[in-house]
């Protein structure tokens, strides 16, 4: 008698695309339940940081009910769980991380830099609430016409490329412990990457083309055009996710 | 005699009279009957009410711009080569529901717009009724029953609503009912029709009548509101000159787009067909059912693949398979309509549910045939075109077959093009994990499986198209005319999506050509036309071609061949190993190898960098000046030799880049001076000047820009203008993307467009709704959007109708209309309390808006709704309960409801106490330590810590010293959550679509199975008994009495016995005095008689007045109780009327209750 909707449960295995996997879910409000997380390493489960990451999403959704079985990462990676999730939310978005900084950074600022193991940087990150999302029309690259940087503690550099169409290609390089780097090598290092960014083209740096791709895809019906280089394994996961 | 003389006329035309204006200075020019005073306003306060009245104007025109998601009318220009723009998708028709009360005339009024319409004589219209009112409109008329399921199921897909009220009668509770659902549901346009005028007689009556119910019409609609009079019916029908003109109002009327149905796609079915096998059913007749419905897609577009939808009255379900059939009332062509009135032939109808006349059989289905529309005449073809149009209808395989035999691959991931085995089956795609994939695999383990699962897949059917065929022989001619469109479709998918990668479009004309070639296998034996030859081979060679520049995103999107990383290293397909990787990552959505489930990688946004690698490749002086372009110090408007080299290291670095990239230089080359690559063979001083020409003309753009607002409209202007120029033009973008695909494979890729006739074929319906189909209640389509199918508690903005009689209690279940959906709830109602807490409410407050929260099927906010108690027509009085909008979704409430805990102190000391009886032990008390509480005379405390005594006892401390008998409470908020009730309103699957019953409240349960309310005795009233207190009389002993002060003494309580002096004394009065009392006496004894004598005379005349009311009253109620018996007359009159109507009709109409 009753036709109700389906509620089944997704399933996944594996730690893989684990932040899709739950962003995905909250923006489309179906459950999900993950399997066989890193069956085959030493230390089987998820690690502190995913952990932490589950306790952030529960923190920011309400009525979600999240359940792990028995069995050190940048502000960065909770960040890219909660811009796709900002402009969904009921109430604007005002929250402060601390933590390492170093990889990347609406309103969005890095009050603090810090890098690893220590941390200390601090992540202010603001988002108002959208209506709607505006059709995306982006697909006049233009030219490169400014390119800043910004050094971050223990040697980092941070390259932002900006174009004529405000288009915009970031490179960031860090030293890595142990490996006995110069910072003229990083710095040449991190201009090198710029130019590999820049020179696959697209009016989108390769790191945030999910993003985008995302959310166009979550946006109106009507059609939107962005120009991207080539895609990244990353945005490729999520394509065909979502 | 005297004659008059003829009086002078100034002269209006002539020689005299332009003289005279030009001596007045006056210019005719602008119409014969242009007068340039006419219009000067001649004083102030005019021309100053006029600007008023103007600005009032512009302002009344501004509404919140919406985007119309139907496709626009066509515009009709005689204008040779305009056309009618043909091409182009024709919105669908207008739905124009026809509501009304039992008996006011619906179906007759039904009849007359038929006729007017199509010529057409329906016996029984019923369902709806589809006809081609004009060039540019078709209309569909639905007659609206009078249960309440219909009218807010019609109220929320109609685009007209022709209101029909019976004029003898009056407005009727259910066209009120009518008129609050379609408010609450975004109001469509109303015209109301009074009929059954010519039961009034007298000529003041009805002018009177008119009059008071157009006021009443108008408060419910608006001022102004036009409402139509229908006089007497005239064989059957009403007179023909008042239906030409509603008729003429109806296909002129424009409509505002409406937000819900903007935002979801909905149709209303014209016909219902089982597809069910007969056997199965005969097996098992309460087997799930499979239907197919019929009908104009109208709203935003429907996705091609498992669209969710609820059919209102039937439940949720999903959309198994949509196709697109031909238009069954398409509009006149212009070559059939050259001349200004519409041909005979081109005025269609459609009406599957009535008996039009002319019905044909098909395999699954019954179509009505009207003369003069298309159908596959006995005729012999004439031209050549026709007859390759005949030649596929006959073509005796499916075109699945067809591709089966070719022998040519289609697409690049096949292997080798023209020697595949013949029994080798096609790989099926999967559409369930996202788009057509168009590329497939030779993995025969796969087709195993996977093939046989879904085969009436769209994609299956051309994969797959042997199994299927197998099947479904009955199938046979549905899958061909499927698998003809699917070719096409699958190329220009590619074509749509995968342009703007490889640069490369895809010919159109390419695709007619594959078409063909698989007529060309099949035919063989047959005579086969010149223009079918030998075309395998062109197009084999022309896609291999093709095929091995291209990427196809669709197929990396979509398809599961490859993994991430592979598409992101370039590869186009997989390889053999892949193969089997992918055959494991089949089942899953997404799975990576097992034996790399371990470390921290596998999340990452970034990629790994190969800082060697780069070193080399951004060491090499060429690769640096490859990229110079892309900055914009680079060069600009020139190139020299390097041109060559950048070529083809951009051709090897990275092949998707370069076919953008050469368009995007393409496309700017004309008006931006970025000129990447100089075309060989090009003079090179040419060139510099017309880049140099170039240049400037984009720096005169850009200074034009900067400096020159005057040419600028955009800046011009206002906001609202603004938004609505953004709207048009991103609705021109979203056409003129698919512009040019076929419409099939369009479909694909946007989904259905509204204004398509479309068939959707719906699995797993209940049998019920086939067994109990009733083509006077409208099946309506609705899609869901994603978040919609989901649950959740919906928090609303309620209000309690006002001529709803009773109070809304919580927890009473109450029947929704929200959305799409009907469905019974239990709401708690609640209110804001000081902005910190949501405050549960026992009842609806009396004139107040209040929330509530109640479990049911997400909607977005801002949408309204409607509630109602009971939806069964035997329900007195008005049944609209409550009406709303919702205002948040949410998987938890935060509604509170207070909670006072008491208990009493058993011990205190100076500011402390010992409180018992709150708590049961002494971990609730740990869960209150610190919690405020307080004395009922207002004395305030603390809970400090529990004892260990009795349980649940606690020390707490007080502001001030507190007494025994204080009572201490502790406020406290409980929170609640609503009751997850969530019962659809299924009538489309009763027999007695009328009588659904949904949850009943405990009293109504009582009373229907005569149960008695189980009372208390404790709870039960009882007299009270208060005995009167009796006090003994104070008694001080007599030593102390002697000792007490004076003033303390106790007095003597005592009655006085005997007279006082005053009483006991004798009075003797002298002469004087005794004369003044005796003439006092005779005084009074005066006026008392003449009082009493007035008032006797006063009784006279009020006896007399009295006499004449009483005679003026009786006349009243005589005149009263004549009408009254009067009316009773008629009404008995009109009821016999009704019922020997009704006993010539057999029984179609139900009593009006």
């Amino acid at each position: 008698m009753q036709a109700g909707p389906s509620r089944d449960i997704l399933r996944f295995t594996t730690h893989r695309h684990f932040r899709q996997r739950i962003l995905l879910s909250i923006l489309s409000g179906k459950s999900i339940r993950v399997d066989g997380i890193r069956s085959d390493d030493v230390h089987v489960g998820l690690r502190d940081y995913e952990i932490n990451l589950l306790r952030l999403a529960e923190k920011v959704t309400n009525g979600s009910s999240i359940e792990i079985s028995v069995t050190g990462r940048s502000l960065g990676y909770y960040l890219e769980l909660l811009i796709p999730l900002a402009p969904f939310c009921k109430k604007p978005f005002d929250i402060n991380l601390y933590g390492v900084t170093g990889e990347e950074g609406r309103d969005m600022t890095i009050k603090k830099r810090g890098s690893a193991p220590l941390g200390g940087g601090q992540v202010i990150f603001k988002c108002p609430v959208v209506r709607h999302l505006k059709t995306l029309q982006f697909v006049e690259k233009g030219k490169v016409k400014k390119i800043r940087g910004v050094s971050s503690p223990g040697y980092g550099l941070t390259l932002v490329a900006q174009s004529t169409t405000s288009a915009l290609h970031a490179s960031e390089c860090l030293s890595t412990p142990g490996a006995i780097t110069t910072p003229e090598d990083i710095a040449l290092q991190a201009a090198r990457l710029l130019l590999q960014e820049l020179s696959s083209g697209g009016c989108v740096d390769s790191k945030h083309q999910w993003l985008v791709a995302l959310l166009m895809a979550l946006g109106k019906e009507d059609v939107g055009k962005c120009l991207l280089g080539s895609l990244t394994p990353h945005t490729n996961v999520n394509k065909s996710m979502a | 005699m005297d004659q008059p003389h003829k009086t002078h006329h100034k002269p209006s035309a002539g020689g005299k009279h332009d003289k005279k204006d030009a001596a007045k200075g006056i210019d005719r020019s602008g119409g014969k009957n242009y007068n340039p005073k006419a219009f000067i306003g001649s004083s102030f306060r005019s021309a100053d009410r006029a600007a008023r009245r103007t600005a009032e104007k512009d302002q009344k025109r501004l509404h919140v711009p919406l985007v119309n998601r139907n496709p626009d009318e066509r515009k009709v220009t005689h204008e040779k080569g305009k056309g009618m723009d043909e091409g182009r998708l024709p919105p669908p028709p207008i739905v124009v529901g026809i509501v009304g009360p039992p008996g006011v005339g619906k179906t007759t009024l039904m009849r007359s717009l038929v006729r007017r319409f199509t010529k057409h004589n329906l016996s029984q219209p019923q369902g709806p009724v589809t006809v081609v009112s004009g060039k540019t409109r078709r209309i569909t008329f639905v007659e609206c029953g009078n249960d309440l399921n219909s009218m807010i199921d019609l109220g929320k897909v109609v685009d007209l609503v022709l209101l029909m009220i019976d004029g003898s009668f009056g407005f009727e509770m259910e066209t009120f009912e009518f008129l609050n659902i379609l408010q609450s549901h975004g109001f469509p346009k109303v015209l109301g029709l009074l009929t059954h005028l010519d039961l009034i007689k007298k000529a003041q009556t009805l002018k009177d009548t008119k009059k008071r119910l157009k006021h009443r019409f108008w408060t419910e609609i608006y001022q102004g509101a036009k409402l139509f009079s229908l006089s007497g019916v005239i064989n059957g029908r009403y007179p023909d000159t008042e239906i030409n003109l509603l008729s003429r109002f109806i296909s002129v009327m424009k409509f505002r787009p409406l937000v819900f149905r903007n935002q979801h796609p909905y149709l209303l079915a014209d016909r219902l067909q089982d597809m069910t096998s007969r056997e199965a059913i005969r097996e098992n007749p309460k087997i799930d059912r499979t239907i197919t419905l019929y009908g104009y897609l109208r709203g935003p577009n429907l996705p091609p693949r498992n669209a969710k939808i609820h059919i209102p009255g039937a439940g949720d379900l999903e959309v198994k398979v949509v196709e697109r059939l031909a238009d069954p009332s398409p509009l006149p062509t212009l070559e059939s309509e050259r001349r200004r009135k519409m041909g005979e032939k081109a005025k269609l109808i459609h009406a599957p549910m009535s008996d039009v006349g002319g019905v044909m059989y098909d395999k699954d289905a019954v179509y009505i045939n009207v003369p003069g529309s298309f159908s596959k005449g006995g005729d012999a073809p004439q031209g050549e075109g026709e007859k390759m149009v005949m030649d596929l209808q006959d073509a005796e395989r499916t075109f699945a077959d067809g591709i089966q035999n070719s022998e040519i691959r289609l697409f690049g991931h096949s292997s080798a093009p023209l020697d595949a085995p013949a029994a080798r089956i096609r790989r099926k795609a999967e559409p369930r994990n996202g788009g057509p994939i168009l590329g497939s695999a030779e993995d025969e383990d796969f087709d195993e499986d996977e093939g046989s699962e879904n085969e009436e897949d769209y994609e299956d059917e051309d994969e797959d198209g042997q199994a299927a065929l197998e099947d479904l022989e009955s199938d046979k001619e549905d899958g061909d005319v499927a698998y003809a469109d699917s070719d096409s479709e699958l190329d220009d998918l590619a074509f749509a999506t995968g342009f703007k990668q490889d640069g490369q479009r895809v010919d159109l004309d390419d695709d007619e050509e594959f078409e063909d070639e698989d007529d060309d296998e099949e035919d063989d034996e047959e005579d086969v036309p010149e223009w079918k030859r030998n075309l395998s081979k062109r197009a084999a060679t022309n896609f291999a071609e093709r095929m091995g520049r291209r990427r196809d995103l669709m197929s990396m999107i979509y398809g599961e061949e490859l993994s991430p990383e592979e598409i992101a290293a370039g590869k186009n397909r997989p390889s053999s190993a892949d193969a089997e990787s992918s055959r494991m990552a089949r089942e899953g959505f997404f799975r990576v190898n097992r034996e790399e489930n371990r470390g921290d990688e596998g999340d990452q946004v970034k990629e790994p960098v190969d800082h060697e690698s780069l070193q080399v490749k951004w060491s090499d002086e060429n690769m640096l000046e490859s990229i110079k372009d892309l900055f914009i110090s680079g060069p600009v408007g020139e190139f020299d030799e390097n041109g060559q080299a950048y070529e083809e290291e951009g051709e090897g670095f990275e092949d998707i880049e370069d076919g953008e990239e050469g368009e995007d230089e393409g496309e700017e080359g004309d008006e931006v001076p970025y000129v990447g690559v100089k075309p060989a063979g090009h003079d090179h001083e040419g060139a510099r000047a017309a880049a140099l020409a170039a240049k400037k003309e984009a720096l005169k753009i850009k200074f034009d820009e900067q400096y020159d607002d005057s040419g600028d409209e955009e800046d011009k202007m206002d906001f609202y203008d603004a938004q609505k120029a953004e709207m048009a033009r991103q609705k021109q973008l979203n056409e003129a993307e698919f512009e040019g695909l076929d419409l099939d494979a369009r479909a694909q890729i946007e989904g259905y467009r509204s204004g398509m006739y479309v068939r959707l074929e719906i699995n797993d319906v209940p049998c019920e709704m086939v067994e109990h189909f009733d083509p006077r209640f409208p099946i309506i389509v609705g899609g869901l959007l994603a978040a919609e199918e989901r649950f959740g508690y919906v928090t609303v903005r309620i209000k309690r109708h006002r001529w709803f009689t009773k109070t809304l209690k919580t927890n009473d279940p109450i029947v929704f209309s929200l959305g799409w959906r009907r469905f019974q709830s239990m709401p708690i109602y609640h209110l804001d309390d000081h902005s910190i807490r949501n405050r549960f409410l026992k009842y609806t407050p009396e004139h107040m808006h209040c929330y509530a929260t109640f479990y049911g099927p997400v909607s977005a906010p801002n949408t309204g709704f409607c509630a109602f108690n009971s939806i069964l027509s035997d329900t007195p009085g008005f049944r609209i309960s409550a009406t709303g909008v919702v205002l948040d979704i949410d998987r938890s409430t935060k509604i509170v409801k207070k909670l006072k805990l008491t208990g009493t102190p058993y011990k205190i000391f100076k500011n402390t106490a010992f409180i018992k009886d709150m708590f049961n032990s002494a971990l609730e008390v740990a869960k209150f330590e610190g919690a405020n509480i307080k004395t009922v005379s207002g004395i305030r405390g603390q809970i400090k810590k529990a004892l260990s005594k009795p349980d649940g006892a606690y020390r707490a401390t007080f502001e001030d010293k507190i007494l025994m008998r204080d009572i201490v409470f502790l406020r406290a908020w409980y929170s609640i959550e609503p009751k997850k009730l969530y019962n659809p309103v299924c009538s489309l699957l009763l027999a007695d679509k009328g009588g659904w019953k949904g949850m009943r409240l405990t009293g109504q349960i009582r009373r229907d199975e005569g149960m008695k309310t189980p009372s208390d005795i404790n709870s039960a009233y009882r007299p009270i008994e208060r005995t009167t207190r009796r006090f003994n009389t104070l008694k001080v002993p007599r030593k102390l009495e002697a000792s007490l002060p004076y003033a303390s003494k106790t007095k003597a309580l005592s009655k006085q016995k005997k007279p006082t002096y005053l009483q006991s004394r004798a009075v003797v009065m002298d002469d004087d005095e005794k004369k003044a009392v005796s003439l006092l006496q005779q005084i009074q004894t005066l006026k008392k008689d003449k009082v009493a004598r007035r008032k006797d005379k006063q009784e006279e005349r009020k006896k007399d007045y009295r006499k004449k009311v009483g005679e003026k009253d009786q006349k009243r109620e005589d005149k009263i109780k004549e009408e009254k018996r009067d009316r009773f007359r008629k009404e008995g009159q009109k009821r016999k009327h009704e019922e020997a109507n009704e006993g010539r009709r057999g029984g179609g109409k139900r009593p009006r209750s």
